[in-house]
């Protein structure tokens, strides 16, 4: 029975682990949903691995299994705990006794990264034995092959390469080496020396004795000082040593050496105490170390690859090198690293200005690796980038972006369409405001796209721009079937100084929709000037007035008479006196708000026919008149009225 | 009770018992760390240990845990670690260190609540106010009589004494190892010049099998590294200079993640020779001029190789850089020379540049048609071409490979031939060597010595024996485990 629960408690971890793993690679980490799940999940593990002890994991492509026991099974490719390790090669998975929360933690850190990635190299096996979890262990193919290895195998395998003898030592002796093996127990001073190997004499005995005394009168046995004898070696054996190491250094870059000594000056070398660092270079030792934790692969690699560019001389490998750099610039961008990738095609761009009179081809290279750069496909990557980095800061990108000439505009343009961030498509929509005044047509095709967001964001850059052309396009959105297009061009122009938007404005102020017609007016009627004033006028003009909010109305009114001056005292006149037998609530109100208007009309015709008015035999006329009177003067000469 | 030296015993390789108690141990360290000593986490693992503990104590009286150069040995057993495991003991070897700890005994008359207080009290230390001789005496004052803590040994008094078995496994692990990064190096190589995707997972894991046994047992790698007549060197010399550099990074206390990526730039630093015509590496005759202006291209080929067929991670951009610079001094001479900006190479170029210079001359294979004593090698390196290398860098280098480098055959006192399997870190000159020979010939059955050892008085090295020389192949006494 116990051992029944046992195997349900332990079937139910994994299916739980899978869920925990499901989330915590779904969802953002600061999500509560995770957050509370893993803790769970780990407080849950622990304590089972506290009861149970040590539990090991038998893995197969979908099955794991615990004391021969199936406790996990899953045919599913998308759902499958034991294909996650299975893929990796590990057949074994041991959850140690004294496992704590902490380490379970970090483990699922390792899934999450692992299969969070895009990157297909990661290894789950490398991950987690760069980690630093201790209570859960692996066993991988790897191990199980190591531990097979057939000695006996691979050694005749591997000696079969070699074309040499596997025979015993004993058999090679026997036949070819005889003579010099004995060679080796020959006292050395009784030796032929141009037989003598170097090796055979140059290094010393820390006792500096020998069984053989003999050994100790020949100058090839060094000694070292504490036994109060030199350590010198045979003249034609420095040379010889000299000689070879010198031929090895030069072909190494190691040139330029020292002449050799005539006497080995490496007695030290086996006095112990050499070895041993001394404080100071311990300390000399942890600048290295700590100068190497900074090491940044992103930034390493981007100088490298400048002085990379430098080091050809032959345009093809030159060409290569450019490809390389291409390579790795996406590479950066898709890891998100726009700084470092900036760094990588600025200096293209440079040193193409720079090598271009002299090496015109290379230069031409370097011209196509920039423009390549801001292609629809490697700009499809930054915006993956973007969208999976949303920590990528507006500066960062803007920097990255100013890279790019013109050609890159279209591209540029096209990323709004991908892009979720909106910080990121402010900076997008900035910078095509800033650089596409030039290229209308680029920035501007955003507004045929289907998709509302897209056109909205076209919109943005082209009332930023704010000329003639730009509105010419934007113009063609006032009729959008959009609702929301229509209110994003608008609410864009709104602020636009520009005195052609109020011919797309006074097209708004019609709308069908009442938000875009209250933005429109409120838009035209905030601008002064003839232009607005000719605007207004042929809103009012138009028969559609009518249909207009009476707020909208009012405001229109206002706006005429304030601009307007003397000129619309006119027309404010004409709608107070019309006549109005039947009551009619809309020429009561076009009274109202022509006597509303009068109030901010600084012209003295306004003001003589509010004199007249206020004497009027109808007494509602006189009674409004009067009332506009007294504000306009406290308007005009007592401060604001609204 | 008395603490058992190195010299009291052969060590053998410990057994699930003693691995499972030192398990136990570990866990129950961090756990009276993390809570109060009534919790019922805390209690279960005293149980564990107690119950683990008991059985050895019944066995030998006592159970000794010793923590030697990082590694523990359990009643003179060594405790094999997997990868994953040896990253829980690092705290505590950190913590024993500062305070000159070397281990722990538990004799037999232990209690369970004697053992409980023991970790309670081990986990209030603090590091910075306390010693040896305080702890012991505080052991003292808080009734703990069945514990005893003792000091570290003096840096090669308690020399690793392993039995022959216990070596055997160990090699033999080392060699599976070593050849099974040769081939590795091999794809690599075929899959760079086919420039076809290069397997960079199965590379790590190799990078990480070769730590692990560095960990363990890293004369053993070192031993295979010093085999310089393989045929296709270029795959051991690649090997050979990770097994070198990855021992660097050990001592230098690199942590894991950078130790991967310090393997993994090493066993890719000659990658750009693949990218050379066939005929020029393999040309018998001595190198002309044009022949080096090629020659000396494999840096950048080897940058532009890894940066171009693999995808771009930490352990690339390093690998790049340590490719790139291999053969750059550090006084900027050497090759490639730097055209743009003269920045200081990294870390791993300084590493792989030592041990590929030490390497490339020994072996008479990669860059001359002669080989240069190891020794020979170290002296010019230290005298005439300090300059050219970081000299910290290679003192320890130099501290490694030691007077007679593991892998040299020397003839001793007695006449005898012996292989050198390990340095001896108090005494450069007295290595820990294995008899393969004498007068009479060459033996069947080697036999291992600590010539250090004061029962080896009589046997001491006369002089290197050069084995070509000699009709010798040092590859049959190493390959023979």
């Amino acid at each position: 029975m116990a051992e029944n629960n046992k195997i349900q408690d332990i079937t139910f971890i994994l299916k739980d682990l899978l869920k925990v793993i499901k989330v915590v690679t779904l969802y953002p980490e600061d999500n509560p949903l995770p957050t509370s799940l893993r803790r769970s999940f780990s407080e849950k593990l622990e304590s089972l691995v506290e009861e149970y002890g040590e539990m090991s994991f038998s893995i197969a492509e979908d099955t794991m299994t615990y004391e021969k026991e199936i406790v996990y099974e899953s045919k599913s490719k998308e759902d499958n705990l034991a294909g996650i390790f299975y893929d990796t090669g590990i057949t074994q998975l041991i959850i140690c006794d004294g496992l704590f929360v902490d380490e379970i933690y970090q483990f699922l850190d390792v899934i999450k990264q692992y299969i969070n990635s895009n990157d297909k190299s990661l290894d789950l096996v490398s991950l987690l034995w760069e980690s630093t979890i201790s209570q859960i262990k692996f066993k991988t193919l790897e191990d199980i092959a190591l531990s097979q290895y057939d000695d006996g195998f691979n050694l005749q395998d591997f000696m079969a390469k070699q074309n040499t003898d596997i025979e015993h030592f004993e058999g090679q002796q026997a036949v070819d080496g005889s003579a010099d093996y004995e060679k080796i127990f020959i006292p050395h001073g009784t030796e032929n020396v141009e037989e003598t190997n170097l090796t055979d004499t140059n290094v010393a005995t820390a006792e500096g004795t020998s069984l053989n005394q003999n050994r100790n009168n020949s100058i090839f046995y060094a000694v070292v000082p504490e036994s109060g004898k030199s350590m010198r070696m045979a003249e034609n054996e420095i040379d010889e040593v000299a000689f070879k190491t010198a031929e090895a250094a030069a072909a190494m870059g190691l040139d330029d050496l020292p002449q050799a000594a005539n006497s080995v000056p490496d007695t030290t070398m086996i006095l112990n105490e050499s070895f041993a660092l001394s404080e100071e270079e311990e300390i000399k030792i942890q600048d290295l170390l700590r100068a190497d934790t900074e090491f940044d692969p992103y930034l390493s690699t981007a100088l490298l690859l400048k002085e990379m560019l430098h080091q050809e001389d032959e345009m093809g490998m030159f060409y290569e090198t450019v490809t390389i750099c291409e390579k790795i610039l996406q590479e950066f961008i898709s890891h998100g690293k726009l700084a470092e990738a900036s760094i990588i095609l600025s200096y293209i761009i440079a040193l193409e200005k720079k090598i271009r009179p002299k090496q015109p081809l290379w230069a031409e290279r370097l011209k196509d690796a920039a423009i390549t750069a801001g292609s629809s496909e490697r700009l499809l990557v930054l915006s993956d980038a973007l969208n999976i980095y949303k920590e990528i800061s507006s500066l960062e990108l803007k920097k990255y972006l100013s890279l790019f000439s013109w050609e890159a505009l279209n591209n540029i343009t096209d990323l709004l369409n991908t892009l979720e961030n909106e910080t990121h498509k402010e900076c997008i929509v900035s910078y095509l405001a800033e650089n596409g005044k030039n290229n209308i047509d680029f920035v501007g095709k955003g507004i045929f796209h289907k998709r509302s967001d897209v056109v909205c964001n076209a919109i943005t850059i082209l009332s930023k721009i704010g000329d003639k052309k730009s509105l010419i396009y934007l113009s063609k959105l006032v009729e959008h079937r959009d609702e929301t297009v229509r209110l994003a061009l608008v609410k864009a122009l709104k602020d636009s100084p520009s005195e052609g938007v109020l011919t797309i404005l006074k097209r708004a102020a019609f709308d069908s929709n009442q938000d875009i017609r209250n933005q429109a007016i409120e838009s035209i009627v905030s601008r002064e000037g003839k232009p607005a004033f000719e605007t207004i006028t042929e809103v009012i003009n138009d028969n559609s007035f009518i249909v207009n909010d009476q707020s909208d109305q009012l405001a229109l009114l206002k706006a005429y008479s304030k601009l307007g001056g003397e000129y619309a005292v006119e027309y404010l006149t004409r709608l107070i006196t019309k006549v109005n037998l039947f009551k009619n609530a809309q020429i009561q109100f076009f009274r109202f708000a022509a006597f509303e208007a009068m109030i901010i009309n600084k012209s003295d015709r306004c003001e003589q026919e509010l004199l007249k008015f206020s004497r009027s035999i109808r007494p509602d006329i006189k009674k409004q008149a009067q009332n506009a009177l007294q504000k306009r003067r406290e308007y005009m000469y007592g401060g604001e009225t609204s | 009770m008395s603490v058992t030296t190195a010299q009291d015993a052969l060590r053998s390789i410990a057994g699930k018992e003693e691995e499972r108690f030192l398990s136990a141990f570990f866990v129950l360290y961090k756990t009276a760390r993390l809570v109060d000593k009534d919790n019922k986490t805390f209690l279960n693992q005293s149980e564990k240990f107690y119950n683990t503990l008991m059985p050895i104590c019944d066995k030998f009286g006592s159970v000794n845990l010793k923590n030697i150069s990082g590694r523990f040995f359990v009643n003179e057993s060594i405790v094999r670690f997997d990868g994953s495991g040896l990253s829980g003991a690092d705290s505590i070897i950190t913590e024993w260190n500062e305070l000159g700890i070397g281990g722990v005994s538990f004799n037999e008359e232990i209690s369970k609540d004697e053992a409980e207080r023991f970790f309670i009290f081990m986990a209030k230390i603090k590091p910075n106010a306390e010693n040896l001789e305080s702890l012991s005496l505080k052991l003292k004052a808080n009734n703990l009589a069945a514990v005893q803590l003792f000091s570290k040994a003096a840096d090669g008094e308690d020399a690793e004494l392993l039995t022959e078995e216990a070596r055997r496994q160990l090699r033999t692990q080392a060699r599976s190892t070593f050849f099974k990064a040769m081939e590795v190096v091999q794809e690599i190589v075929v899959s760079t010049k086919s420039d076809s995707e290069i397997n960079i997972s199965k590379t790590k894991r190799v990078v990480h099998s070769l730590l692990d046994q560095i960990s363990q047992d890293e004369s053993s790698l070192i031993e295979l590294a010093s085999i310089k007549n393989f045929d296709d060197y270029t795959f051991a010399h690649s090997t050979n200079v990770a097994v070198y550099s990855l021992t660097i990074g050990v001592r230098l206390g690199l942590d894991r993640a950078r130790l991967s990526q310090l393997g993994f730039s090493a066993l890719f630093h000659d990658i750009g020779k693949v990218k050379l015509p066939t005929d020029l590496i393999n040309k018998p005759d001595a190198y002309d001029e044009n022949d080096w202006i090629q020659m000396q291209r494999h840096p950048l080929l080897g940058a532009k190789t890894i940066l171009r067929n693999m995808k771009f991670d930490v352990h690339t951009a390093r690998a790049a850089r340590g490719a790139f610079e291999h053969h750059i001094n550090n006084d900027f001479t050497g090759y490639p020379m730097l055209r743009l900006e003269k920045v200081e190479t990294t870390l791993f170029s300084k590493i792989i540049s030592i041990v590929d210079s030490f390497d490339a001359l020994t072996s008479g294979r990669v860059y001359l048609k002669k080989s240069i004593e190891p020794e020979d090698v170290i002296k010019k390196m230290q005298y005439q071409m300090k300059i050219k290398f970081d000299e910290f860098l290679l003192k320890l280098f130099n501290d490694i490979i030691g007077v007679y480098p593991v892998g040299s055959l020397v003839l001793l006192t007695t006449d005898e031939i012996a292989l050198v399997l390990s340095n001896n870190k108090t005494d450069k000159s007295k290595p820990f060597v294995k008899i393969v020979g004498d007068k009479n010939g060459i033996h069947q059955s080697p036999i291992w010595f600590d010539l250090a050892s004061e029962e080896n008085n009589d046997r001491k090295i006369v002089r290197k024996i050069d084995p070509e020389n000699h009709g010798l192949d040092i590859k049959d006494f190493i390959l023979e485990v």
